[in-house]
């Protein structure tokens, strides 16, 4: 009881602009690094399926290393060691887009990979029959079909980017969290200041999940439909478990 | 067609050739002549390389030794010479591989668009042409998901004959249909037989080898075991294998 009584939110809203401009800088890096990871994801993806070994080993150390060290070790190598080998200086939030693009593009390389071999075979055989070359197969063939597919994950893991963002605190970025962090120690409100930047957080994921499933709903279901990899229904199971395995922060849609 | 029938250069040659995967051999000194407007009709039990034989004359699966020459072009690991054996020839699947993404009319116009950049219209009055001769141009703007298993067939038909192809190879096209659809998919090749059309069919269905093929040709364990007119095939067999298999096939 004491505890509630002693509690005071008025200091919140004499902090909102600071709170506020951390919330942007928490969203543009979180968008930004995930536009960035979707295309390069893809192109690992294809490296990985299409490449001999030597282009395909590389990559798979690449997106283990990313997958299995803390996102917080990664931002304090890229921001202090890369430098004195490359001789390259980084300014903390360039530190942290690097770390947490690279980290994300090796989740969207798990589910674009998982999404591409879930097309049947017979897909790129009729194309190729028909004298379709490969880069027309993968366009006009592959790629429609795959993307219904991975919509559901990718949702996933844009939604994992954004709350990955509290990470990079540990560098000099100005983050939601990271203002939080500091306005608490300043004001001694720290259970208050913590407590609404979670409810932040929380809107804005269940914002996002509320957008991801109407992307889905325009893109996903309907065409999943004319996916021929609907009837596989492994398949699509592997290509939705993907990113599972890694940072998830929403459960995924229910099937249908 | 009555140019191709004259001049002499075979549709089709195959000479000495072995396929390997890994160390099991699938394929054992092949040889194999097809002319302009034959009709052959491969058969033979399953596992016997009949699919893998077919799908090396378009190099879906590349062979190690012997030679594969298709209307004169010979196919080795030269991308464009693969690329020109695949403009003169069509192929039909078991399960009919349509895209799903798109429409009957979009799968009908997106080869000869893309390939040989023809432009919408002209490719979109050309399926509507091969659609009306496989006779289901109403179903043009669905998807394949909405078609049965025998309309989807002959979609997969017109969908090969919109790239002008001087051979068509069919790999079991009527295996995965319920019986009451084998007979639309076989008559409509049979339509493309008669119009003069190179084929090479493998298939079980040897009411379809009996009246449509000119030759019949048997398989067994990679090999080519005989290769006959249908008359001879089905009444005189030489090779015991052959007396096995048709035995098992037509018998009960
Ligand atoms: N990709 C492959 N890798 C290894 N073996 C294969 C492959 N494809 C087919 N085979 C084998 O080659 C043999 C011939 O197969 P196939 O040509 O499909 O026979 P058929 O069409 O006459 O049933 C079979 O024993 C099959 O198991
Ligand atoms: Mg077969």
């Amino acid at each position: 009881m004491e505890f509630l009584t002693s509690l005071d939110f008025s200091p919140v809203w004499q902090y909102r602009w600071p709170l506020f401009w951390g919330l942007v800088e928490t969203l543009w890096m979180a968008a930004l690094a995930f536009a960035i990871a979707v295309p390069a994801g893809l192109g690992l993806a294809l490296g990985r399926i299409y490449g001999g070994w030597l282009v395909n080993l590389p990559i798979m150390a690449f997106v283990d290393l990313m997958r299995f060290t803390p996102l917080l070790v990664q931002a304090v190598w890229i921001h202090f060691a890369l430098p004195a080998v490359t001789g390259m200086n980084f300014a903390a939030t360039q530190s942290a887009m690097i770390a947490l693009s690279l980290h994300v593009t090796a989740y969207v390389c798990d589910v674009m990979r998982a999404g591409i071999i879930a097309i049947p075979k017979g897909q790129g055989e009729a194309a190729r029959a028909l004298g379709m070359k490969r880069r027309a197969v993968f366009f006009h063939v592959t790629m429609p079909q795959v993307w219904p597919l991975v919509l559901p994950p990718l949702g996933n893991v844009a939604v994992a980017s954004f709350k990955l963002t509290t990470i990079l605190g540990i560098l000099a970025v100005d983050d939601l969290m990271k203002v939080t962090n500091r306005i608490s120690t300043l004001t001694f409100r720290t259970f208050e200041f913590y407590t609404t930047a979670a409810v932040i957080y929380l809107l804005v994921g269940l914002l996002l999940t509320f957008a991801v499933h109407r992307v889905e709903r325009r893109f996903g279901a309907s065409r999943l439909e004319r996916s021929a990899a609907r009837a596989d229904r492994a398949s699509l199971a592997a290509a939705r478990g993907a990113v599972a395995a890694g940072p998830r922060t929403v459960e995924p849609p229910p099937d249908r | 067609m009555t140019a191709a029938s004259a001049t002499r250069t075979p549709a089709i040659r195959i000479e000495g050739m072995s396929k390997w995967y890994g160390a099991f051999q699938v394929l054992a000194d092949i040889d194999l002549t097809v002319m302009p407007g034959d009709r052959l009709v491969v058969c033979g039990p399953s596992g016997s390389g009949k699919s893998t034989l077919i799908r090396c004359i378009n190099r879906l699966e590349e062979h190690q030794e012997g030679t594969i020459t298709v209307d004169g072009i010979r196919l080795d690991e030269n991308t464009r010479n693969i690329d020109a054996v695949r403009k003169e020839v069509g192929m039909v699947f078991q399960q009919f591989n349509l895209f799903p993404h798109l429409t009957i009319l979009e799968n009908c116009t997106l080869a000869p668009r893309t390939v040989r950049r023809m432009s919408k219209s002209d490719a979109e009055a050309r399926a509507m042409h091969y659609l009306h001769k496989v006779r289901i141009p109403e179903q043009a703007g669905k998807y394949p998901g909405q078609l049965s298993g025998g309309q989807q067939q002959r979609v997969a038909i017109a969908r090969s004959l919109c790239m002008d192809p001087r051979i068509m190879l069919f790999d079991e096209p009527t295996s995965a249909l319920d019986p009451e659809m084998i007979k639309e998919v076989l008559d409509t090749m049979t339509d493309l037989a008669q119009e003069g059309m190179t084929m090479v069919v493998v298939t079980h269905e040897m009411g379809f080898a009996r009246r449509v093929a000119d030759r019949v040709v048997f398989m067994d364990r990679g090999r080519i075991v005989e290769q006959k007119p249908p008359e001879d095939f089905f009444n005189a067999p030489e090779h015991p294998r052959t007396k096995l298999f048709l035995d098992q096939v037509l018998g009960h």
